[in-house]
């Protein structure tokens, strides 16, 4: 009992430590700023470095990248309309249009805040929480699994602006990709055409970067834009939000922490979904859900907030019972092992200095990625500023970098360039390419989930004599339902503001 | 003009590169393709290979992960290029032994690769969630036995030790494998996670995957395939003392390169390996990353391949 928060902060405070943090976070920002370039494979390229450093020193580093990539990821989202992360897609809806108003300083500084907030209200609960709810990860089988993908599509249908139809397409375009290549469960192989390039599928990364990054560019060449915002931008200081805008942006800060630290203790639930599951949540509670899409603070705090607070929470499952939530915990896992380190209760009573000083040094590093990240505010918003014929070409380059970096693959530079067609196409015809996305990304784990929980019983019946499954399923109906009533209640509203936007 | 002296240049390039190649090696960086994730034991045993061979030969040793497809990108990729000492493969049971039974018209054939030494091996485990009222091997093949359409299990899909596992589990017992309830899976860590929750009655894994459950108490371990009792576990009895020597489901990796690589290169790798995997810390690091260094020569590694083949076709042949 010696030991606890703050023996492990002050040993986090050696002047070591404080600097294996900051390399961590600096390195994190970067590979969160460039698109394609993922904390995992930056934590994969470091793990040779990490077995030089003392065990403390290369889990700090390593923790670092991870959750420092959250922060950068939104910076080019913000101002580009390109995610550096998948965690950061839903922040482009709101994001980018506050930046084409102007307000990217504020965009970028209420995701700066909100990132800390979740990044410090998370190490907290992991601090008092530690190993006590790491078992949630393990209730939850096949069918919980299920339930809750469920409840995440529902996502979907509200996403989908006007035409619900068309989003539903788009949706299962995104599930159909997914399950191009070999079958995750059986090894077989499936939509391959005999390419064994596409046996290895579709990864959401080259996909991603084109329908975003490539797109991108396409359509601001197109609209000949000279740069993407024209106006005067103030000093760094007085773009931080202020009053109203500041309290709505802290408040749904605050729920997306919620959201995006509970779901994050459960595998599979990767930053980008409860990025997701935030903004919609946003949206239905919020006033004027229309707005959403137009430069709504809340559209950027909560996500923002939701991919750092999962982040955090991963560390729960991954110390104390050794489970990796996503792929870069994995990675983390196996710098843990090789140090001769197994995770689980037994860590936190041997190696407690070890697991506090890791704690204590993710307050160290939230704290430094705001102070780094704050100043530069300024400097990051003057990129908007940059001649589209300058900054054009630079993007470009580091989406073919990036669509080739995590797999190794020019298969996937192709792939981006692919989707860069498609997802221009997609814009001009006024589709929501964030379903298509969300499609790719979950589809995987709802196919998975059904089959494995049907296997389990060997009737669909499962999911309604398990309890999580049952109430998961009750409430995405209640949500379908909430939707569709407030929509054809509030359809007069809609046409006014279609065809106010279609007059203007 | 300008292209002249550039495809001078390039000439000279090549004839250096050339005669250097034969007569040192190695001395351009070398890329070891790993046909999975980073982080799991095949590419934390590259990697702390990877480090010895770096500091040894003074060129960088790159580890590059290719995930997917049931590895056979991967295996492809290193099978179609040039076989000089620059590209090698992260080999394993599942990229080669078991490739053409579980992957059908492969454009090549599992024995047309370079093998170049097998450097470690991992015993599969069959494990329980710690409430499980089973309390040996002999206890799961009762229950397998008096109710097999209920008794469920973990499958990767034919591709590598976990099914190597359960198919000599269910050849030994007799009991017919589409009878009992295979629930599919995509990784091995996630069949750990599966059990250790108690949503399976039996699962299977590797230390590397088991060590964190069993030490967070949420794991009991029935049997280590094999007859050789794994360093962390000396109380878990081994599968031939649970009376089932048929299962011996043994994970191992080893090294291979692109067909027709010269032998000075297969020997300067052996050489190398021969004394790395004699290394005590490398043995340590290894252990943590959940392996044991085994170390095989080229011919026998060839051997091993094709002993572990035959029996994945019997077992697999269906």
């Amino acid at each position: 009992m010696d030991v606890g928060l703050l023996s492990g902060l002050a040993n986090a405070m050696s002047l070591a430590n404080i600097g294996f943090a900051l390399i961590g976070c600096l390195l994190g920002t970067l590979v969160g700023i460039l698109p394609g370039l993922g904390p995992a494979s930056a934590m994969a390229i470091l793990l040779p470095v990490a077995l030089y450093l003392p065990p403390a020193g290369a889990i700090i580093i390593m923790s670092g990248i991870y959750y420092g990539a959250m922060y950068g990821g939104s910076t080019t989202a913000i101002l580009m309309n390109i995610p550096g992360e998948v965690a950061s897609v839903v922040t482009t809806q709101d994001g980018f249009a506050m930046t084409k108003q102007g307000r990217a300083g504020e965009a970028l500084a209420i995701a700066a805040i909100g990132s800390y907030l979740a990044g410090m209200l998370g190490t907290l609960a992991i601090a008092v929480l530690g190993p006590t709810v790491a078992d949630l990860a393990l209730h939850f089988g096949p069918p919980e699994y299920f339930g809750l993908v469920l409840f995440s599509m529902t996502a979907l249908v509200s996403f989908s602006g006007r035409s619900i139809l068309a989003a539903l397409m788009l949706g299962v375009l995104g599930m159909w990709l997914a399950s191009i290549g070999t079958d995750p469960l059986t090894g077989t192989q499936r939509l391959n055409f005999g390419s064994i390039q596409l046996m290895k599928g579709f990864d959401v990364v080259p996909v991603l970067i084109g329908l975003f990054g490539i797109a991108e560019v396409l359509s601001t060449l197109e609209q000949k834009t000279q740069q993407i915002y024209a106006g005067r931008l103030g000093s760094a200081w007085s773009m931080i939000p202020r009053g109203v805008e500041l309290v709505r942006g802290l408040a749904a800060s605050l729920r997306g922490t919620l959201i995006g630290f509970v779901l994050g203790l459960l595998p599979g639930m990767l930053p980008a979904l409860t990025a997701y599951l935030s903004y919609d949540v946003e949206r239905q509670v919020s006033r004027t859900p229309e707005k959403f899409g137009t430069g709504m603070i809340e559209g950027v705090a909560a996500p923002e907030a939701a991919n750092n607070a999962t982040a955090m929470a991963g560390f729960i499952p991954l110390l104390s019972l050794g489970i990796p939530t996503t792929p870069a915990l994995a990675i983390l896992l196996g710098t843990l092992m090789i140090n001769g380190l197994t995770p689980g209760p037994m860590l936190f009573q041997q190696q407690a200095l070890l697991v506090w000083t890791v704690i204590g040094s993710m307050l160290i590093a939230n704290t430094a990625l705001l102070i780094l990240n704050l100043p530069l505010v300024g400097l990051w918003a003057r990129i908007s500023q940059i001649p589209y014929h300058v900054l054009g070409p630079i993007v470009l380059c580091v989406c073919v970098v990036g669509a080739y970096a995590p797999r190794n693959t020019m298969f996937d530079v192709w792939v981006a360039i692919l989707f860069g067609i498609v997802g221009y196409v997609l814009r001009r015809l006024g589709m929501p390419l964030a379903v298509l996305v969300l499609g790719l990304l979950l589809g995987p784990l709802f196919e998975q989930s059904l089959r494995q929980s049907i296997a389990l019983e060997g009737t669909p019946a499962i999911f309604f004599t398990r309890p999580i499954p049952l109430a998961l399923m009750i409430a995405a109906a209640l949500v379908l339902a909430g939707t569709v009533w407030l929509r054809r209640r509030s359809r007069t509203v809609q046409g006014l503001i279609h065809e106010s936007v279609n007059q203007s | 003009m300008l292209r002249i002296a550039m495809l001078a240049l390039a000439v000279l390039a090549i004839t250096l590169s050339g005669t250097s190649a034969q007569d040192k090696y190695p001395t351009k960086p070398i890329e070891i393709i790993v046909p999975y994730v980073a982080g799991a034991s095949t590419d934390l045993g590259a990697r702390v290979m990877a480090q010895v061979l770096e500091t040894r030969w003074q060129v960088p040793v790159r580890v590059i992960n290719k995930p997917g497809g049931n590895t056979v990108p991967a295996v492809t990729e290193m099978m179609s290029a040039k076989p000089d000492g620059t590209l090698f493969l992260m080999d394993n049971i599942a990229s080669s032994a078991m490739l053409d039974t579980v992957v059908k018209n492969l454009p090549y054939k599992v024995f047309d690769r370079s093998f170049v030494a097998m450097t470690g091996y991992t015993p599969m485990m069959f494990i329980v969630h710690v409430d499980s009222p089973f309390k040996t091997l002999g206890d799961a093949v009762e229950a397998l036995k008096s109710d097999t359409a209920k008794f469920t299990w973990t499958s990767l899909g034919g591709v590598g030790g976990q099914d190597l596992a359960f198919r000599q589990f269910f050849a030994a017992t007799g009991v017919e494998i589409g009878k009992a309830r295979a629930i599919a899976l995509k990784g091995g860590a996630e069949a750990v996670t599966l059990t250790a929750g108690g949503h399976v009655r039996l699962g299977a894994g590797t230390w590397s995957a088991i060590a964190a459950p069993l030490g967070a108490n949420k794991l009991r371990v029935l049997a280590v395939a094999g007859n050789v009792r794994w360093p962390r576990l000396p109380d878990a009895p081994t599968t031939t003392e649970a009376g089932y020597p048929e299962i011996d489901a043994q994970y191992w990796i080893g090294v291979s390169g692109p067909p027709g690589l010269a032998a000075n290169i297969v020997d300067t790798w052996n050489e190398a390996l021969r004394q790395l995997l004699a290394d005590k810390e490398v043995q340590e690091k290894m252990l943590n990353a959940g392996l044991l260094t085994a170390y095989l020569d080229p011919e026998a590694m060839m051997a091993r391949v094709e002993r572990d083949r035959k029996a994945v076709q019997t077992l697999f042949g269906n």
